[in-house]
């Protein structure tokens, strides 16, 4: 099971985008107003600097996974402790994209299908593909979509050009002022600070080193990119007012297209790709969930075993999510941002840079 | 291997069962149009207008009425607002309602009246309908009257009046995203207003196979909202071009002006004479196809003042006056004339819409807002009332390119012209 960098990098960007482009943006503008752009600058910064920490810490243990090297910098307790808030995080997350694409397919397409339908299919195809091809069949999925996904991205940020009214970005700054920008910068920030799941995927890159630092920092920037342009052109459609009370303005501002007559219902397009990405998210996690919990509990060559136990509580757990219906701002505001960024981007893997380089000093012998 | 195979085949019918959102063609009532009118505070009437499904099906005859029968239907029901009347409506239809194509939406001018606060929400929050979606306000009827009309070059009136805000030169089927977007902004509102109008001379039929002019649907200008989204009042079709000028937003327009005699004989003369001596019938048109709005505050007393300039450059379409189009002195004296001409004209408009309706639809404190930010936080709070007395010191300035295929007229200049 190998990967190249070059899939590494699709991989990253299919990730990074697809959530974000769909729920970040409401939040952001809803803080920064029509300076959501600066705040989407902001979190692409910090985002890659995220990035470049873990990367940095998977570079000094290139042919070693997360739980592997957390062990090797901490002894066998410590390291397996701190890893227990990632495996929190890994199901948590993937409750948590099933049931905003539920509720996005419900809200747009089936009205009246029930949730575990939804649901139930996603996670049998993503348990396809982990089951049968790992790693590998995510990386090759990504490299074929991917390219597809920036064409049709491209596409509708043209074919919505003429709808753009550029004074729309006006006040710079004078409305809102650091603190909300900064505030605003919080959401992307959390979804791009996800590249740090690249500490379970670094030794599955076929040689591990710089390109592959390089593939990730390109990863998290284009995608950065991408998710600026997708922001400055809803603000300039909508204005900040009617865009931070649309729940998925990004799409809304699809659905205008409307060129000659027949260029028109777009929409169905980003539907599609937005749902590679979401699938493509869903594998990776879901494999370095099994792959994670295998080696965490030490019989890392039967990781596929643990996949039929994954889907299943995968599953069990969006469904409670969904009956239970927890405010959507509460999850991405008040768990999401205020708890897993801080510790899961941030602490523990400047933490475990720190202790690495104090106990092996520069060259750590792997 | 074959037992996989045998266990997922037997999997399968087990998912496969329903098919929950499954909804034929066959099943569907499709709207193109909805309106909705107030009958008494609290109770709505709602009205649709839905395809025809037999009737768009037979393509051998155009027109509203196909063998007899009209290409659509109109449904109506009260309600207490918008998904209540629809549910209400539902109960008198053999298909289900389905607003996937509800692109124009007509309000009643009693309900425009009364406020559209009421009634707005819907059209920006069900996720089945699209954001691009006209919305109109019926001036001196009620959206039920727009809807039943028969409308003569399209098969359903819905359409028509899509296809006749297309061709109007502002932009297209996008009135309730600006009204959103304007509502938001200093706190005013325009919509495209219809009118039913009858038939400028009434004719019998003689035959049976005349078609004389018919009562029909007419796009009479713009309704213009106040900040509590109750209507303020409206502008005319040949007013309404001059808030989509300074708005930047014309597309092409012909202006049609008098140039006298006056003009002809004294070579260079004030053109402002030539407002005063008008005669009828010697008319220049003029169709301009760029436009282009520069506006610039200036703050040296308490209230800032604008400075409007608006420029055009078009040609010459038609000229009854005696003038001599091939000579450039004579081209400069119709742009002089229609500058003249275009600057009262805004000058009144403006003046209507300050005094009259009291609501910035020039975007004026939009502009302020967004160049001007930390001046705007000042004004503000109390923009509403002080926009009917800003200053707007407005210029117009047409370039004109060209005279058609001809220069001079090919009349003969024995009529017409004292030459």
């Amino acid at each position: 099971m190998k990967i190249s960098n070059r899939q590494l990098f699709w991989m990253i960007l299919m990730m990074e985008i697809g959530m974000n482009l769909l729920i970040s943006m409401t939040a952001t503008i809803h803080n920064a107003k029509q300076d959501a752009w600066i705040s989407y600058i902001m979190a692409g910064a910090a985002g890659l600097i995220i990035t470049y920490t873990a990367a940095r810490l998977s570079s000094r243990y290139p042919h070693q996974t997360l739980i592997q090297y957390s062990t090797a910098i901490l002894g066998k307790w410590g390291g397996k402790l701190i890893i227990i808030p990632f495996i929190l995080q890994w199901f948590w997350v993937m409750s948590l994209i099933l049931r905003d694409e539920y509720l996005f397919i419900r809200l747009s397409v089936l009205y009246k299908t029930p949730d575990w339908v939804v649901i139930g299919t996603m996670i049998g195809v993503v348990l396809y593909t982990v089951y049968h091809g790992g790693i590998e069949a995510i990386g090759r999925v990504s490299e074929l979509w991917g390219p597809i996904v920036i064409v049709i991205l491209a596409l509708t940020l043209g074919l919505t050009f003429n709808n753009l009214n550029w004074t729309m970005v006006l006040p710079v700054y004078a409305d809102t002022g650091l603190m909300t920008i900064v505030e605003g910068a919080l959401a992307p920030l959390s979804l791009l600070g996800e590249a740090v799941l690249l500490m379970m995927l670094f030794p599955f890159v076929e040689h591990p080193g710089q390109e592959t630092r390089k593939a990730l920092l390109l990863g998290v920037g284009f995608s950065s990119f991408l998710l600026l342009l997708g922001v400055l052109w809803v603000i300039m459609t909508f204005g900040p007012a009617v865009g931070s009370r649309l729940q998925f303005p990004f799409f809304e501002m699809v659905k205008l297209v409307y060129l000659m007559e027949f260029i028109q219902n777009m929409d169905v397009f980003v539907m599609a790709i937005w749902l590679v990405c979401i699938f493509v998210k869903l594998s990776i996690y879901m494999f370095i969930t099994c792959y994670g919990l295998a080696q965490w509990i030490g019989k890392a060559r039967s990781w596929k075993k643990i996949t039929w136990v994954a889907a299943p509580a995968t599953f069990i757990l969006t469904m409670l999510v969904i009956k239970l219906n927890p405010p959507a701002g509460l999850l991405l505001k008040g768990v999401w941002v205020r708890y897993v960024m801080p510790v899961n981007m941030v602490a523990i893997p400047l933490f475990l840079l720190a202790v690495s380089f104090i106990r092996h000093g520069r060259r750590p012998g792997s | 291997m074959y037992r996989k195979i045998t266990a997922l085949l037997l999997i399968l019918p087990l998912l496969l069962t329903g098919c929950w959102d499954r909804q034929e063609l066959n099943d569907q009532a499709i709207v193109l149009g909805w309106g909705m009118d107030l009958e008494k505070e609290g109770v709505y009437l709602a009205t649709a207008n839905l395809v025809l499904p037999l009737a768009s099906k037979s393509g051998g005859q155009q027109g509203g009425e196909q063998g007899g029968r009209s290409g659509f239907m109109t449904e109506s029901a009260y309600g207490k607002n918008n998904r209540d009347a629809e549910q209400n409506m539902q109960r008198k239809l053999s298909r289900v309602i389905f607003p996937g194509h509800r692109r124009n939406i007509f309000i009643g001018e009693k309900l425009a009246e009364h406020g559209v606060f009421s009634i707005l929400d819907e059209y920006g929050r069900s996720p089945m309908v699209r954001p691009r979606t006209n919305i109109f306000v019926v001036k001196e009827g009620t959206a039920q009257d727009a809807m039943s009309l028969a409308y003569q070059l399209e098969t359903n009136p819905a359409i028509a009046v899509q296809k006749i805000q297309e061709k109007s030169g502002a932009p297209i089927s996008r009135s309730l995203l600006d009204f959103f977007i304007m509502a938001n902004g200093t706190g005013c509102g325009i919509m495209p207003a219809l009118k039913i109008v009858p038939p400028e001379v009434k004719m019998d039929k003689k035959s049976k196979n005349d078609s004389p002019p018919q009562t029909t649907l007419s796009l009479y200008g713009a309704a213009i909202f106040n900040s509590r989204l109750k209507l303020a009042g409206y502008l005319n079709h040949n007013e309404y071009w001059v808030r989509l000028w300074i708005t930047d937003q014309l597309t092409g327009w012909n202006f049609t002006t008098i140039v006298n005699a006056i003009d002809a004989d004294q070579p260079g003369g004030a053109a402002a004479d030539a407002l005063s001596g008008a005669t009828s019938s010697q008319a220049v048109t003029v169709n301009v196809d760029t436009f282009k709005s520069q506006i610039t505050p200036v703050f040296d007393g308490e209230l800032p003042r604008f400075r409007i300039r608006l420029q055009g450059k078009g040609y010459i379409e038609e000229n009854d006056s005696p003038l001599n189009l091939s000579k450039t002195e004579n081209i400069e004296k119709v742009e002089a004339r229609m500058n003249v001409y275009l600057e009262e004209r805004v000058r009144e408009v403006v003046k209507k819409v300050q005094k009259d309706f009291k609501s910035d639809i020039f975007g004026l404190g939009d502009m302020l807002h967004q160049f001007h930010p930390y001046r705007w936080k000042k004004l503000a709070a109390d923009w509403e009332t002080v926009f009917p007395d800003i200053e707007l010191d407005i210029k117009v300035k047409l370039n004109l390119t060209g005279t058609g295929v001809t220069g001079e007229s090919l009349l003969p200049d024995s009529e017409g012209g004292d030459k």
